[in-house]
């Protein structure tokens, strides 16, 4: 008989049975032995949320590692018992800024401090100056509320500038999202909104969903018949209903008139039998509240793409809720954008942060300096001092800037007296009416990963030259071009980025200069007349091309069925979708739906009606998810190619 | 009915169904490479277990042989919903089947479920040991789980300034 003791158990083991006990029955087991201890430290590190009712008893625990206060506005003088085991700082709500320098000057080894959803800062004078040289992460989050900076952000960033910062790294002033949700958005469960992978269509699932009847709108395109179910449970059949669509698009409003002429159709085909088509015809939209697109007269019950808005009421009465993936979102995102080119710059503006937001994977950053300057009790110029105090560690700082705003104009000039400063990852936008030094910053990188850019006019060069300079690093690039002229477009740059991961090319005008993208390529989407040549080329260069978009393809040259092929046929591809792009449609639906495609992989396409109404709008997006285990092998090419 | 012969570190053989052995993970692993290598495809699997003797071996098959029927979960349930399977419903079975052992017992089926990869009799038995656990004094956890502290110096003083904090109110 063997004898097996307690310490002797796996650390799954003793993860399954600590994980259940509150946070200080097991400070109290520590005490049992070294073993406990340690597992204990290790694995459940203490956390602290402080607020008004229990700062004093908790400002006591020595082994705190991350600590949030919460609503504290007494003024704290006592000592900080965590202050030398503390890594992660978090300040919500109402904050008194005497507090923060007394608990931050505690804390030397504090690495990732945070403030968010402020509410109230009080007190600011007589801020002393303090080291906590650790701290690489500083984020600054305004309230989910809040499209812009309030006093209450501007009053910190100006604490934050008396601290002397010795590791700053990473630097975020945002108007509402997190890094997490940057980083990690792809991974988050719990959101739809941030690019979580939620696509979990199968062709069952949207048999299921699209055998229910249109008149009934508990239909929804969410991910699983169990939300189906609960979604119909809440709303009984009652006609002319609302559709709310789980669009990511952020607190913005949107321009009645955007919406209002941008009916979209999606139409589901599957492989298997009637009635599986399902459409929702989505038509003048409201308001974007909450995350949610609220569109009224929304559902057609017809069967084919042709159908006429006039099939539904006007009266609103229901709501149905379509939680579509981020996929779907993109697409969804597509069609308005292309809605939008004629379109005012504001509203240009919501969508570029909605995509943001949708698009969770990509480095978006929103830094809206548009607050600083229309706040006119702040020091409009405390963000760039708080960079250039740091200019000497940071590695990332997050960048959003409306075109307009004539503060961005700081970060011109502070780039232009820090020329040296090297950024990782930068998010750009420049304005036709820029006349400043954006350049200069831009032009002097060297080493980015990532680079977002809008570009208009001749700053297109500008940008090249940072992704020339930066050819050995760079992963992800995502460049709107606007208006430049043909004889500036030289993607010679890009072909060079042996790296390059992430291409998205928008509004690019040159046909035959593609011919070369870099073979490292996992996604591409390109907006622009593409040649058959370039595309023809793309499927023997591309070799780890997984994820391929061609938008408004308009005056590209068409996609014939063995081009598809050869589309289909790449060794990693698992997604494309071809939006309003010239193709030869019959054939390649007709070859998709022979393919029979197993549990798993799916196709959509989106058509829209072309006889509704007069304004253009987005008329094919054509998409297939390839299974896991699509055999390419049975993708026959004999056809002549174009 | 596929059989395969699970043999413990103590020479003891068992003979179950196949469909049985398979939801073990670390089983259902042995069967596939067993049926990969092998020529024939109605040979009888024959799997050691060097780390479980006899006893505690036929405590696990018990477990399953009862659970035959309980939907199969993935091995990170508890991450994905936050809950234990014991919490989402401890069957009087497996209270009557637990009752008898003492807490030696339940840690060598700790240690074996955890091994075979059977989550539930894994969760189960952990949800046991916790309950031992809470509410008990650091002496009667110590005495319980036959323990000694062994801190140094005066760790273990140390350890107990530093949870002032939770301890008084």
């Amino acid at each position: 008989m063997t004898s097996v003791t307690f310490n002797e158990l796996p650390k799954k083991a003793l993860n399954l049975i600590f994980k259940n006990l509150e946070q200080t029955e097991l400070q109290k087991l520590r005490v049992v032995c070294s073993t406990w201890r340690n597992f204990i430290n290790e694995t459940f590190p203490v956390e602290l949320v402080i607020t008004q009712g229990n700062f004093e008893r908790l400002f006591r625990c020595p082994t705190a590692a991350s600590v949030e206060i919460k609503n504290l506005t007494t003024e704290y003088l006592g000592d900080v018992g965590f202050g030398h085991c503390v890594q992660s700082m978090q300040f919500t709500g109402k904050v008194l800024s005497s507090n923060v320098i007394t608990i931050l000057r505690c804390c030397p080894e504090l690495v990732s401090l945070k403030f968010s959803s402020l509410k109230q800062v009080l007190g600011i004078e007589g801020v002393e100056s303090i080291k906590l040289p650790k701290v690489t992460t500083l984020e600054i989050v305004v309230r989910p509320d809040q499209e812009t900076f309030t006093s209450d952000e501007i009053i910190v960033i100006s604490v934050m500038k008396q601290i002397n910062f010795s590791a700053l790294e990473t630097l975020l002033i945002n108007t509402g999202d997190t890094l997490e949700n940057w980083d990690e958005g792809r991974n988050n469960s719990n959101s739809t909104c941030y690019g979580g992978e939620t696509r979990s269509f199968t062709i069952s699932e949207l048999s299921d969903v699209a055998s229910v009847p249109f008149a009934n709108p508990q239909v929804t395109t969410n991910v699983s018949a169990s939300a189906v179910s609960e979604v119909a449970e809440q709303q009984p059949p009652e006609p002319n209903p609302v559709v709310e669509t789980d669009l990511p698009f952020g607190n913005s409003t949107i321009d009645q008139d955007l919406v209002e002429n941008s009916p979209v159709t999606l139409t589901e085909g599957t492989q298997t039998q009637a009635p599986n088509n399902f459409q929702v015809l989505i038509n003048r939209a409201t308001e974007f509240d909450n995350g949610f697109l609220s569109v009224r007269d929304g559902i057609s019950t017809a069967s084919d793409a042709g159908t006429s808005p006039s099939n539904t009421s006007s009266a609103a009465s229901r709501r149905a809720r379509y939680n579509l993936s981020d996929f779907e979102a993109r697409i969804f995102y597509a069609s308005l954008e292309l809605q939008m080119e004629n379109r005012e710059r504001s509203t240009w503006d919501i969508l570029n942060d909605s995509r943001s937001r949708t698009t969770g994977a990509e480095s978006a950053t929103f830094f809206d300096v548009s607050g600083l300057s229309a706040t006119p009790t702040v020091n409009h110029t405390g963000c760039f001092e708080l960079v250039r105090n740091n200019h000497l560690t940071l590695k990332n700082l997050y960048v959003r800037t409306r075109p307009d705003f004539m503060c961005f104009g700081n970060l011109s000039s502070f780039a232009r007296e820090v020329p040296k400063i090297q950024f990782e990852e930068i998010e750009y936008s420049f304005g036709r009416t820029q006349i400043c030094y954006e350049h200069t910053l831009l032009q002097s990188q060297t080493k980015l990963t990532k680079l977002r850019i809008n570009v208009v006019d001749d700053m297109w060069q500008h940008a090249m030259a940072a992704i020339d300079n930066s050819h050995e690093t760079l992963t992800d690039l995502d460049a709107r071009i606007m208006n430049v002229h043909e004889e500036h477009v030289d993607i010679t740059a890009i072909t060079k980025c042996a790296k390059l991961k992430h291409l998205k090319l928008l509004h690019f005008c040159e046909k035959e200069s593609l011919y070369r993208l870099p073979m490292s390529l996992n996604k591409l989407t390109i907006n622009g007349p593409i040649s058959y040549k370039d595309m023809n080329s793309w499927t023997q260069i591309l070799k780890e091309l997984q994820e391929l978009t061609l938008l408004l393809n308009v005056q590209g040259d068409k996609i014939d069925l063995p081009l598809y092929k050869k589309f289909l046929k790449m060794p990693m591809i698992s997604r494309m979708s071809f939006i309003q792009c010239p193709m030869n449609l019959g054939a390649i639906r007709q070859y998709i739906d022979s393919m029979n495609f197993p549990k798993g992989g799916f196709k959509f396409w989106i058509n829209g009606p072309r006889e509704i109404g007069e304004v253009p709008m987005i008329q094919y997006v054509y998409t297939v998810i390839l299974p896991d285990k699509f055999n390419r092998d049975v993708i026959d090419i004999e056809e002549p190619l174009h | 009915m596929a059989l395969v012969r699970v043999i413990s570190s103590d020479g003891a053989a068992f003979l179950v169904s196949q469909r049985l052995a398979k939801r073990s993970g670390k089983l259902k692993t042995e069967i596939e490479t067993f049926r990969k290598s092998s020529d024939n495809s109605e040979a009888q699997p024959e799997i050691r277990i060097v780390t479980i003797r006899a006893e505690i071996l036929r405590l696990v098959l018990q477990w399953l042989q009862q659970h035959q029927n309980d939907p199969v979960l993935p091995a990170n349930q508890n991450e994905q919903d936050g809950r234990g399977d014991a919490e989402m419903g401890q069957s009087q079975w497996d209270r009557d089947f637990l009752a008898p052992m003492d807490l030696g017992i339940v840690m060598e089926l700790i240690l074996a479920a955890n091994h075979l990869e059977v989550k539930g009799l894994l969760d189960i038995t952990c949800k046991l040991v916790e309950s031992k656990i809470t509410g008990r004094t650091v002496d009667e956890i110590r005495t319980a789980f036959k323990l000694k502290s062994d801190f140094k110096g005066n760790e273990e003083e140390q350890t107990r300034l530093e949870n002032r904090w939770c301890v008084e109110n």
